[in-house]
Protein backbone atom coordinates (compact mmCIF):
# COMPACT_ATOMS: atom_id res chain seq x y z
CA UNK A 1 0.00 0.00 0.00
CA UNK A 2 2.76 2.37 1.04
CA UNK A 3 4.67 1.55 -2.13
CA UNK A 4 1.70 2.26 -4.33
CA UNK A 5 1.14 5.61 -2.59
CA UNK A 6 4.79 6.47 -3.16
CA UNK A 7 4.50 5.53 -6.82
CA UNK A 8 1.35 7.61 -7.12
CA UNK A 9 3.02 10.57 -5.43
CA UNK A 10 5.93 10.28 -7.82
CA UNK A 11 3.57 10.73 -10.73
CA UNK A 12 1.74 13.57 -9.03
CA UNK A 13 4.90 15.53 -8.31
CA UNK A 14 5.35 18.50 -10.56
CA UNK A 15 7.17 17.47 -13.65
CA UNK A 16 10.43 19.39 -14.02
CA UNK A 17 10.60 21.63 -17.02
CA UNK A 18 12.02 19.65 -19.88
CA UNK A 19 15.45 20.93 -20.71
CA UNK A 20 15.75 22.74 -24.00
CA UNK A 21 17.12 20.55 -26.72
CA UNK A 22 20.68 21.31 -27.77
CA UNK A 23 19.56 22.02 -31.32
CA UNK A 24 17.12 24.66 -30.06
CA UNK A 25 19.79 26.23 -27.88
CA UNK A 26 22.14 26.34 -30.84
CA UNK A 27 19.62 28.13 -33.03
CA UNK A 28 18.87 30.58 -30.21
CA UNK A 29 22.45 31.69 -30.10
CA UNK A 30 22.51 32.05 -33.88
CA UNK A 31 19.77 34.64 -33.49
CA UNK A 32 21.76 36.46 -30.80
CA UNK A 33 24.72 36.77 -33.13
CA UNK A 34 22.58 38.70 -35.61
CA UNK A 35 21.35 41.32 -33.12
CA UNK A 36 23.99 43.99 -33.94
CA UNK A 37 23.44 43.63 -37.67
CA UNK A 38 19.66 43.86 -37.42
CA UNK A 39 19.87 46.92 -35.19
CA UNK A 40 22.21 48.54 -37.70
CA UNK A 41 19.92 47.80 -40.64
CA UNK A 42 17.05 49.23 -38.63
CA UNK A 43 19.02 52.47 -38.23
CA UNK A 44 19.79 52.51 -41.93
CA UNK A 45 16.10 52.00 -42.66
CA UNK A 46 15.19 55.29 -41.05
CA UNK A 47 14.75 54.54 -37.37
CA UNK A 48 16.79 57.09 -35.40
CA UNK A 49 19.75 55.73 -33.47
CA UNK A 50 18.43 56.91 -30.11
CA UNK A 51 15.17 55.00 -30.70
CA UNK A 52 17.05 51.79 -31.48
CA UNK A 53 19.30 52.34 -28.49
CA UNK A 54 16.37 52.86 -26.15
CA UNK A 55 14.74 49.61 -27.29
CA UNK A 56 17.99 47.68 -26.83
CA UNK A 57 18.63 49.27 -23.43
CA UNK A 58 15.12 48.47 -22.23
CA UNK A 59 15.23 44.88 -23.47
CA UNK A 60 18.59 44.42 -21.79
CA UNK A 61 17.35 46.01 -18.57
CA UNK A 62 14.37 43.66 -18.54
CA UNK A 63 16.68 40.70 -19.21
CA UNK A 64 14.97 39.76 -22.45
CA UNK A 65 17.16 37.14 -24.15
CA UNK A 66 19.14 38.62 -27.03
CA UNK A 67 17.74 36.12 -29.53
CA UNK A 68 14.22 37.24 -28.67
CA UNK A 69 15.12 40.90 -29.11
CA UNK A 70 16.76 40.01 -32.41
CA UNK A 71 13.57 38.38 -33.66
CA UNK A 72 11.47 41.32 -32.52
CA UNK A 73 13.80 43.79 -34.24
CA UNK A 74 13.79 41.66 -37.36
CA UNK A 75 10.03 41.75 -37.53
CA UNK A 76 10.13 45.45 -36.75
CA UNK A 77 12.39 45.86 -39.76
CA UNK A 78 9.79 44.16 -41.93
CA UNK A 79 7.13 46.51 -40.56
CA UNK A 80 9.35 49.53 -41.21
CA UNK A 81 9.86 48.40 -44.79
CA UNK A 82 6.17 47.87 -45.24
CA UNK A 83 4.80 50.97 -43.56
CA UNK A 84 7.76 53.22 -42.81
CA UNK A 85 9.15 54.11 -39.39
CA UNK A 86 7.04 55.54 -36.60
CA UNK A 87 7.84 58.41 -34.34
CA UNK A 88 8.69 57.53 -30.73
CA UNK A 89 9.25 53.90 -31.62
CA UNK A 90 11.54 53.41 -28.62
CA UNK A 91 8.98 54.77 -26.19
CA UNK A 92 6.29 52.56 -27.72
CA UNK A 93 8.39 49.41 -27.32
CA UNK A 94 9.30 50.39 -23.78
CA UNK A 95 5.61 50.67 -22.93
CA UNK A 96 4.89 47.28 -24.47
CA UNK A 97 7.79 45.64 -22.65
CA UNK A 98 6.59 47.21 -19.41
CA UNK A 99 3.13 45.78 -20.12
CA UNK A 100 4.72 42.33 -20.30
CA UNK A 101 4.60 41.77 -24.05
CA UNK A 102 7.37 39.61 -25.40
CA UNK A 103 8.29 37.72 -28.52
CA UNK A 104 5.63 37.34 -31.15
CA UNK A 105 3.07 39.34 -29.20
CA UNK A 106 5.46 42.25 -29.00
CA UNK A 107 6.32 41.93 -32.68
CA UNK A 108 2.59 41.92 -33.53
CA UNK A 109 1.99 45.04 -31.44
CA UNK A 110 4.89 46.78 -33.17
CA UNK A 111 3.60 45.72 -36.57
CA UNK A 112 0.12 47.09 -35.75
CA UNK A 113 1.66 50.35 -34.58
CA UNK A 114 3.60 50.70 -37.82
CA UNK A 115 0.50 49.94 -39.85
CA UNK A 116 -1.37 52.62 -37.92
CA UNK A 117 1.26 55.35 -37.73
CA UNK A 118 4.03 54.53 -40.20
CA UNK A 119 5.19 57.50 -42.27
CA UNK A 120 5.48 55.50 -45.45
CA UNK A 121 7.99 53.38 -47.31
CA UNK A 122 11.50 54.68 -47.80
CA UNK A 123 11.03 57.64 -45.47
CA UNK A 124 13.28 58.36 -42.57
CA UNK A 125 12.59 59.93 -39.25
CA UNK A 126 14.88 62.69 -38.14
CA UNK A 127 16.70 62.10 -34.89
CA UNK A 128 15.64 64.18 -31.93
CA UNK A 129 18.80 66.28 -32.20
CA UNK A 130 18.21 67.02 -35.88
CA UNK A 131 14.58 67.78 -35.19
CA UNK A 132 15.53 70.22 -32.45
CA UNK A 133 18.10 71.93 -34.67
CA UNK A 134 15.62 72.21 -37.51
CA UNK A 135 13.01 73.72 -35.23
CA UNK A 136 15.62 76.18 -33.99
CA UNK A 137 16.51 77.17 -37.55
CA UNK A 138 12.92 77.73 -38.52
CA UNK A 139 12.14 79.46 -35.28
CA UNK A 140 9.41 76.98 -34.41
CA UNK A 141 8.41 76.46 -30.87
CA UNK A 142 7.44 73.02 -29.63
CA UNK A 143 3.78 74.01 -29.51
CA UNK A 144 3.62 75.08 -33.11
CA UNK A 145 2.43 72.59 -35.69
CA UNK A 146 5.21 70.87 -37.57
CA UNK A 147 5.72 71.16 -41.30
CA UNK A 148 3.78 69.08 -43.79
CA UNK A 149 6.74 67.07 -45.08
CA UNK A 150 6.42 64.75 -42.09
CA UNK A 151 2.86 63.57 -42.26
CA UNK A 152 2.80 61.09 -39.39
CA UNK A 153 4.20 63.41 -36.81
CA UNK A 154 1.56 65.23 -34.91
CA UNK A 155 -1.13 62.74 -35.81
CA UNK A 156 -1.75 59.80 -33.62
CA UNK A 157 0.74 60.84 -31.00
CA UNK A 158 -1.46 59.33 -28.37
CA UNK A 159 -0.50 55.73 -28.00
CA UNK A 160 -3.15 53.07 -27.81
CA UNK A 161 -2.62 51.16 -24.59
CA UNK A 162 -2.48 47.40 -24.98
CA UNK A 163 -5.97 46.01 -24.74
CA UNK A 164 -6.79 42.76 -23.14
CA UNK A 165 -8.83 41.69 -26.12
CA UNK A 166 -6.19 41.90 -28.80
CA UNK A 167 -2.87 41.20 -27.13
CA UNK A 168 -2.22 38.81 -24.29
CA UNK A 169 -0.17 40.31 -21.47
CA UNK A 170 2.24 37.44 -21.39
CA UNK A 171 3.53 35.14 -24.02
CA UNK A 172 3.64 31.39 -24.01
CA UNK A 173 7.09 29.95 -23.55
CA UNK A 174 7.02 28.58 -27.03
CA UNK A 175 6.62 32.05 -28.51
CA UNK A 176 9.18 33.11 -31.09
CA UNK A 177 10.49 29.59 -31.35
CA UNK A 178 8.62 28.62 -34.45
CA UNK A 179 11.08 29.95 -36.97
CA UNK A 180 14.59 28.70 -36.56
CA UNK A 181 17.59 30.25 -38.21
CA UNK A 182 19.58 27.93 -40.36
CA UNK A 183 23.11 29.18 -40.36
CA UNK A 184 22.95 32.37 -42.39
CA UNK A 185 19.22 32.54 -42.47
CA UNK A 186 17.16 35.52 -41.34
CA UNK A 187 18.59 38.93 -42.05
CA UNK A 188 21.75 37.80 -43.70
CA UNK A 189 19.88 35.50 -46.04
CA UNK A 190 18.20 38.53 -47.53
CA UNK A 191 21.36 40.50 -48.08
CA UNK A 192 20.59 41.54 -51.62
CA UNK A 193 17.54 43.46 -50.56
CA UNK A 194 19.16 45.07 -47.56
CA UNK A 195 20.97 48.36 -47.43
CA UNK A 196 24.74 48.04 -47.52
CA UNK A 197 26.48 47.83 -44.20
CA UNK A 198 28.87 50.71 -43.86
CA UNK A 199 32.42 49.71 -43.15
CA UNK A 200 31.66 46.00 -43.37
CA UNK A 201 33.67 43.49 -45.38
CA UNK A 202 30.75 41.39 -46.41
CA UNK B 1 59.59 93.16 -29.58
CA UNK B 2 60.55 91.28 -32.74
CA UNK B 3 62.56 88.90 -30.60
CA UNK B 4 59.59 88.15 -28.40
CA UNK B 5 57.41 87.50 -31.43
CA UNK B 6 59.98 85.11 -32.86
CA UNK B 7 60.26 83.21 -29.58
CA UNK B 8 56.48 83.07 -29.30
CA UNK B 9 56.18 81.81 -32.88
CA UNK B 10 58.78 79.12 -32.27
CA UNK B 11 56.99 78.04 -29.11
CA UNK B 12 53.71 77.76 -30.97
CA UNK B 13 55.35 75.72 -33.72
CA UNK B 14 56.95 73.36 -31.19
CA UNK B 15 53.66 72.97 -29.34
CA UNK B 16 51.82 72.15 -32.57
CA UNK B 17 54.50 69.68 -33.58
CA UNK B 18 54.28 67.89 -30.26
CA UNK B 19 50.52 67.83 -30.10
CA UNK B 20 50.19 66.25 -33.57
CA UNK B 21 51.26 62.72 -32.56
CA UNK B 22 49.07 62.95 -29.46
CA UNK B 23 46.12 63.96 -31.62
CA UNK B 24 46.85 61.09 -34.02
CA UNK B 25 47.01 58.65 -31.14
CA UNK B 26 43.73 59.95 -29.73
CA UNK B 27 42.10 59.65 -33.16
CA UNK B 28 43.40 56.10 -33.50
CA UNK B 29 42.04 55.22 -30.08
CA UNK B 30 38.71 56.64 -31.11
CA UNK B 31 38.59 54.66 -34.34
CA UNK B 32 40.02 51.34 -33.20
CA UNK B 33 37.40 49.22 -31.48
CA UNK B 34 37.97 47.75 -28.03
CA UNK B 35 39.73 44.37 -28.02
CA UNK B 36 36.69 42.60 -26.59
CA UNK B 37 34.73 43.32 -29.78
CA UNK B 38 37.29 41.25 -31.67
CA UNK B 39 36.92 38.42 -29.15
CA UNK B 40 33.14 38.51 -29.43
CA UNK B 41 33.31 38.47 -33.22
CA UNK B 42 35.68 35.50 -33.16
CA UNK B 43 33.39 33.63 -30.78
CA UNK B 44 30.40 34.46 -33.00
CA UNK B 45 32.25 33.19 -36.07
CA UNK B 46 33.15 29.95 -34.33
CA UNK B 47 29.58 29.43 -33.12
CA UNK B 48 28.21 30.11 -36.56
CA UNK B 49 30.52 27.50 -38.04
CA UNK B 50 29.51 24.87 -35.47
CA UNK B 51 26.33 25.91 -33.69
CA UNK B 52 26.08 22.58 -31.89
CA UNK B 53 29.34 23.32 -30.11
CA UNK B 54 28.17 26.75 -28.94
CA UNK B 55 28.43 25.99 -25.26
CA UNK B 56 31.91 24.54 -25.47
CA UNK B 57 33.06 27.49 -27.59
CA UNK B 58 31.66 29.90 -25.01
CA UNK B 59 33.28 27.97 -22.18
CA UNK B 60 36.62 27.95 -23.97
CA UNK B 61 36.39 31.74 -24.10
CA UNK B 62 35.33 32.09 -20.46
CA UNK B 63 31.82 33.14 -21.41
CA UNK B 64 28.35 32.07 -20.47
CA UNK B 65 25.30 32.50 -22.67
CA UNK B 66 24.12 35.35 -20.46
CA UNK B 67 27.48 37.06 -20.75
CA UNK B 68 27.47 36.58 -24.51
CA UNK B 69 23.95 38.01 -24.71
CA UNK B 70 25.05 40.99 -22.68
CA UNK B 71 27.96 41.63 -25.06
CA UNK B 72 25.64 41.33 -28.04
CA UNK B 73 23.42 44.01 -26.50
CA UNK B 74 26.48 46.16 -25.85
CA UNK B 75 27.59 45.90 -29.47
CA UNK B 76 24.12 46.36 -30.93
CA UNK B 77 23.53 49.55 -28.95
CA UNK B 78 26.54 51.28 -30.49
CA UNK B 79 26.78 51.85 -34.26
CA UNK B 80 30.60 52.12 -34.15
CA UNK B 81 30.96 48.86 -32.23
CA UNK B 82 28.46 47.24 -34.56
CA UNK B 83 30.48 48.30 -37.60
CA UNK B 84 33.66 46.93 -36.03
CA UNK B 85 31.94 43.67 -35.06
CA UNK B 86 30.46 43.19 -38.52
CA UNK B 87 33.80 43.93 -40.16
CA UNK B 88 35.38 41.18 -38.09
CA UNK B 89 32.67 38.66 -38.83
CA UNK B 90 33.40 36.15 -41.56
CA UNK B 91 31.42 36.17 -44.75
Amino acid sequence: MRTSILVLLTFLLPVPVVAQEPAEQASDILYSILLPRTSQILRESGVPDEEVQSVIAEARRRRVPAQETQQVLEQTLESVREHGPVDNFGAFVQTQLAAGLRGRDLAAAIHAEHARRGIGKGKKLASKKARGARQGERGLSRDEPEPQDEPARGQGRERRPPQAGDQPATRPDSAVRERRPTGRDTVRGRRDTLPRQSGGRR
Amino acid sequence: MKRYAAVLGAAVLIACGESQPAADQAAQEMTSPPAWVGSVARVANAIERTPAAADSILAANDMTRAAFDSLMYEVAADPALTAAYEALRTK
